[in-house]
């Protein structure tokens, strides 16, 4: 089979091309989503191209869905006068559906095996979508706005508000504190949001409790611990988006830029990590960022976000009743100029409050770098490159650290509606193992992603 | 003194009432009013049109990337959407009517500005405007759009796809209307900034390429000033003594995408 | 003040100025009318050969090619055509409203005259003779002169010139058809005739700096010396690359 791999690959990609190419120049986009469709323009006015936002965009979801320097409460035209309808329902309603049509994974070692742990085969299998989100959010008033993300998983079979959160914008005077309570992404306004990303975040394969494959995500972003337990038990996966990049935590936070646009403040109060509502004896985590900007002319801006997140007996360390502090430090940045967008981030996990019995066993501290360059090589045709480090910590005997490197191609047939192909390389495979983040070899994807 | 046209001898200023929720007020630009107009830009306008007003904002690449329109250069300190002869400057008025209605695709409404706001913005944009672009120290011919006398009914929309063709509006726009130009790449359609045009651009049954706007005395407007940096010319001069012709024009245009304005 | 676009400037130093000769005339002529300058302006290098340029559409009356030659040299006197002689620097009154008329017209897909002069004040008058469609779309930098429509038979287009400047004529229809209009604030420049031979009158004693430009061989500038009456010739030769 492995002989015939590069074929069936190269093939697949012919396949591909000539799919896209044959598609006849279509007419361009027009405003889709809620908030194009409310203003009227396309997606690129906000996006460089989705999800990505480019610095209008940012500004935009600062400023609590309204447009950059205005509290104009998302309303426009006769909507000034009376109460929202349901003709107002296009504007406050959007989704998303995305997924690989065809996956297919490779491995140094496959079961079944006495030494290969799961049951990691080389496969390839068509399916689409694997999620489905519906939005809904916007402003109901002059500085008062909402946003839900229902999420479901196909796969998983399970539906769920990823995110929810009401706001409460330019609180005192213009763009000095916004607010937002409830259900949302820490990260939303650093330099590398982390739900802002070209290379979409790929499910690990678990079979019985086993993991077979690992996630493919950004690794500055994850757990990065082997050997970690939420509070109730539950493990946590390594690779897994945590903290201040945690895709939904419960709490408050706000952030403003009072001095004007080169700095940006932001502070939160979680419940604490994959702590929901009701759990609210345990002592909170909290969180600080500070963005610095430059976007003036010349089609360039430039940003840099330093952060830091003091968890507060958020989790706890295997077999063991007494929780442990996790934290997370970290610096992301963003270069923009003409059609390059050049993002990365550096994140340090550290775990205190450690049993001295374990000490010597688990390293408490761990990082990792993502850095990523999207390339618009035509109006269409957006190229990705990602690099995903991860230094592990946790337990010693566990913990595998791990490098990847994506690529893929992105093709939009409008700005909202595009196919892509990817392939993802583990860089540490010759280092072979066992361990899921070794035997992982390869991930050739092929997928869309539709935005409505 | 400015040129006249023989049609248009009974001229009225009129700019600021090609849209009828754009009202003139307008006081004269205090170092104040100047300096409030620059707060608002910054925060609202440089992220496409730079901090000098030279369209090469951070995030005026990806509006439409390799293609037109790319944000406007203040420093040029001409208007692709005027009420004024081709080739000669913008009244406040335009400049107004565009920041409250924006540019459907390109440029959001800022209608959410108290409308003082909108008009200080006016006032430091024509700041930014090069030494030799500021003209309007003369009071501007714009065109009559007034009131139309001629009823939109199927004779007159004929009478308007005749214009089309005689007035060969088809060399850019197509046979359909659609852009469908036969070998359109090598019409080689391209803006000041050397960006090209695309097909869709000139559909002219899709609302949305009315970047002037969708309505009848809109697209009257664009006919007779024509888009300054663009390849669509001004047809005042042809349209002299046959306004009615026109009309006729606007139309059979509409009649192409009626019911689904933007 | 015009100024040149700065393609090809050739250095003062390669200017040939063969001859320039004051005389002076009986008193009894033009006492207030100032000097004049004459010459011409030669070229003995070779020729490079005629552009063909695509028609990309209206073939029935454009044709399939059109053929573009921008150096036109008279075989006699090796004269060439179309140099445009711009005098600097000389105070001279704005106008507002000349009473000069200057044509330009669309014929055969070309626009007649190919390189156009015109002072600030005049008034351009945009024509079109052929058969069809022609956008005549006249462009300073950034900036738009003029993009009108030019429909069959429609009438003649005045415009008023307003600012000094090197203008780029086109038609956005015919992507082939490229002509330049010059505007100058002063009265002191003149173009080639089909023999290269130039005249510029009523020009203020003293040393002054002339440009002299052509659309392919360049812009070269000199200095000439203008007595306080009479007749001074100025002849100048193109290097030969």
């Amino acid at each position: 089979m492995d002989q015939f791999r590069p074929l069936v690959l190269g093939s697949l990609v012919t396949v591909f091309a000539i799919a896209v190419s044959s598609f006849p120049s279509p007419p361009e986009a027009q405003a889709i989503p809620a908030y194009a469709r409310k203003y009227k323009v396309n997606c690129t006015v906000c996006h460089t191209r989705p999800p990505r936002l480019n610095t209008f965009g940012e500004r935009f979801l600062e400023n609590g869905y309204q447009m950059p320097g205005t509290e104009d409460g998302g309303i426009v035209g006769k909507k000034q006068l009376g109460d929202l309808t349901l003709d107002d329902v296009t504007n406050y309603l959007a989704f998303r559906l995305r997924g690989n049509f065809l996956r297919n994974f490779n491995f140094a070692r496959k079961s079944p095996g006495p030494d290969v742990p799961g049951n990691p085969e080389d496969r390839t299998d068509f399916g689409w979508p694997e999620t489905f989100q519906l939005f809904t959010g916007g402003t109901l008033t002059t500085n008062v706005g909402f946003f839900v993300d229902v999420t479901h998983d196909l796969p998983a079979g399970n539906t769920d508000i990823a995110r929810g959160y009401f706001s409460l914008n330019n609180l005192g005077f213009h763009n000095l504190a916004h607010l937002r309570i409830g259900k949302f992404d820490p990260s939303a306004y650093s330099s590398f949001p982390l739900l802002r990303q070209q290379l979409d975040f790929v499910r690990p394969d678990v079979n019985s409790g086993v993991l077979d494959r690992i996630p493919l995500a950004s690794n500055a972003f994850a757990a990065k611990f082997f050997g970690l337990f939420e509070r109730d038990g539950t493990p946590i996966a390594p690779f897994r988006a945590s903290l201040f990049h945690s895709p939904n935590e419960v709490g408050i936070d706000v952030h403003g830029r009072p001095f004007g646009d080169w700095f940006l403040y932001q502070v939160g109060i979680l419940n604490g990590a994959n702590e929901t509502f009701g759990d609210s004896n345990n002592p909170k985590d909290w969180y600080v960022m500070v963005r610095l900007d430059q976007a003036e002319s010349d089609l360039f801006s430039a940003n840099i976000s330093g952060f830091a997140y003091f968890g507060n007996n958020n989790a706890k360390v295997a077999l063991n009743n007494s929780d442990v502090s996790w934290s997370q430090y970290g610096v992301s940045a963003t270069v923009r100029y003409k059609m390059v967008d050049l993002y990365g981030a550096y994140v340090i996990d550290r775990v205190t409050d450690l049993p001295q019995a374990l000490a010597s066993g688990f390293d408490t501290t761990a990082s990792g770098v993502t850095v990523e360059a999207d390339v618009l090589a035509t109006d269409r045709l957006l190229l990705s490159i990602r690099y995903d480090h991860l230094d592990a910590g946790g337990f010693l005997a566990q913990r595998k650290s791990n490098s990847l490197l994506a690529l893929q191609a992105k093709y939009y047939l409008r700005t909202n509606i595009a196919l892509f192909i990817r392939d993802d390389f583990n860089l540490r495979k010759a280092e072979g193992g066992v361990s899921p983040a070794r035997n992982f070899r390869n991930a050739f994807l092929v997928g869309a992603d539709l935005i409505f | 003194m400015l040129l006249r046209f023989h049609f248009l001898t009974v001229i009225l200023v009129i700019g600021g009432l090609l849209v009828s929720n754009v009202h003139a007020i307008q006081t004269e630009p205090t170092p104040e009013i100047i300096a409030r107009g620059k707060i608002l830009y910054d925060r609202s306008c440089i992220f496409c049109h730079g901090v000098q007003g030279k369209g090469d904002g951070p995030a005026a690449f990806f509006g439409a990337s390799y293609w037109a329109p790319r944000a406007s250069d203040f420093t040029v300190g001409q208007y692709k959407f005027r009420s004024t002869a081709s080739g000669k400057s913008h009244t406040d008025e335009d400049l107004f009517r565009i920041i409250t209605n924006g540019v459907p695709g390109y440029m959001p409404p800022f209608v959410g500005w108290p409308e003082e706001d909108r008009w200080h913005v006016v006032s430091y944009v024509k700041t930014l405007h090069s030494t030799n672009s500021r003209h309007n120290e003369k009071p501007l011919e714009t065109f009559q759009i007034g009131t139309q006398n001629v009823p939109l009914t199927v004779e007159s929309i004929e009478q308007g796809r005749q214009v089309y063709f005689k007035f060969e509006c088809d060399a850019c726009h197509g046979h359909n209307a659609r852009g469908d130009v036969p070998d359109f790449e090598a019409q080689d359609l391209k803006d000041n900034l050397g960006m090209p045009i695309r097909p869709t651009d000139l559909d002219l049954t899709n609302p949305y390429s009315f970047k002037n706007g969708a309505a009848a005395h809109d697209i009257f407007g664009t006919l007779m000033t024509g888009l300054i940096g663009t390849p669509m010319p001004s047809y005042a001069d042809a349209f002299a003594q046959h306004e009615d012709d026109a009309w006729h024009l606007v139309h059979y245009i509409l009649s192409l995408s009626q019911g689904s304005g933007p | 003040m015009q100024k040149f676009p700065p393609m090809r400037l050739l250095s003062t130093a390669v200017i040939i100025v063969s001859s320039i000769m004051a005389f002076w005339v009986s008193p009894s002529f033009g006492d207030s009318v100032g000097s004049t300058i004459v010459g011409r302006v030669t070229f003995h290098g070779s020729i490079p050969p005629a552009q063909q340029l695509n028609v990309n559409k209206d073939h029935d009356i454009c044709g399939l090619t059109v053929t573009v030659q921008p150096l036109i040299v008279d075989e006699s006197t090796h004269g060439v055509r179309d140099v445009v002689i711009n005098v600097e620097g000389i105070e001279s009154p704005t106008v507002e409203r000349d009473s000069g008329v200057e044509d330009l017209t669309n014929k055969g897909c070309a626009f007649i005259p190919r390189i156009g002069v015109v002072r600030v004040g005049q008034i351009l008058n945009l024509r079109n003779e052929d058969p069809m469609l022609h956008n005549t779309h006249i462009r300073m930098g950034k900036r738009t002169f003029v993009n009108v429509a030019q429909v069959v038979d429609g009438r003649l287009i005045p415009r008023l010139v307003t600012e000094p400047g090197f203008m780029s004529v086109n038609c956005d229809k015919h992507r082939f058809m490229q002509g330049y209009l010059i505007a100058f604030d002063h009265p002191f420049f003149a173009i080639t005739d089909a023999t290269g031979q130039f005249r510029i009158e009523g020009l203020p004693p003293g040393r002054w700096k002339a440009s002299i430009w052509h659309e392919i061989l360049g812009t070269i500038q000199t200095e000439v010396t203008v007595p306080e009456r009479g007749e001074v010739s100025v002849n100048v030769e193109y290097p030969t690359p």
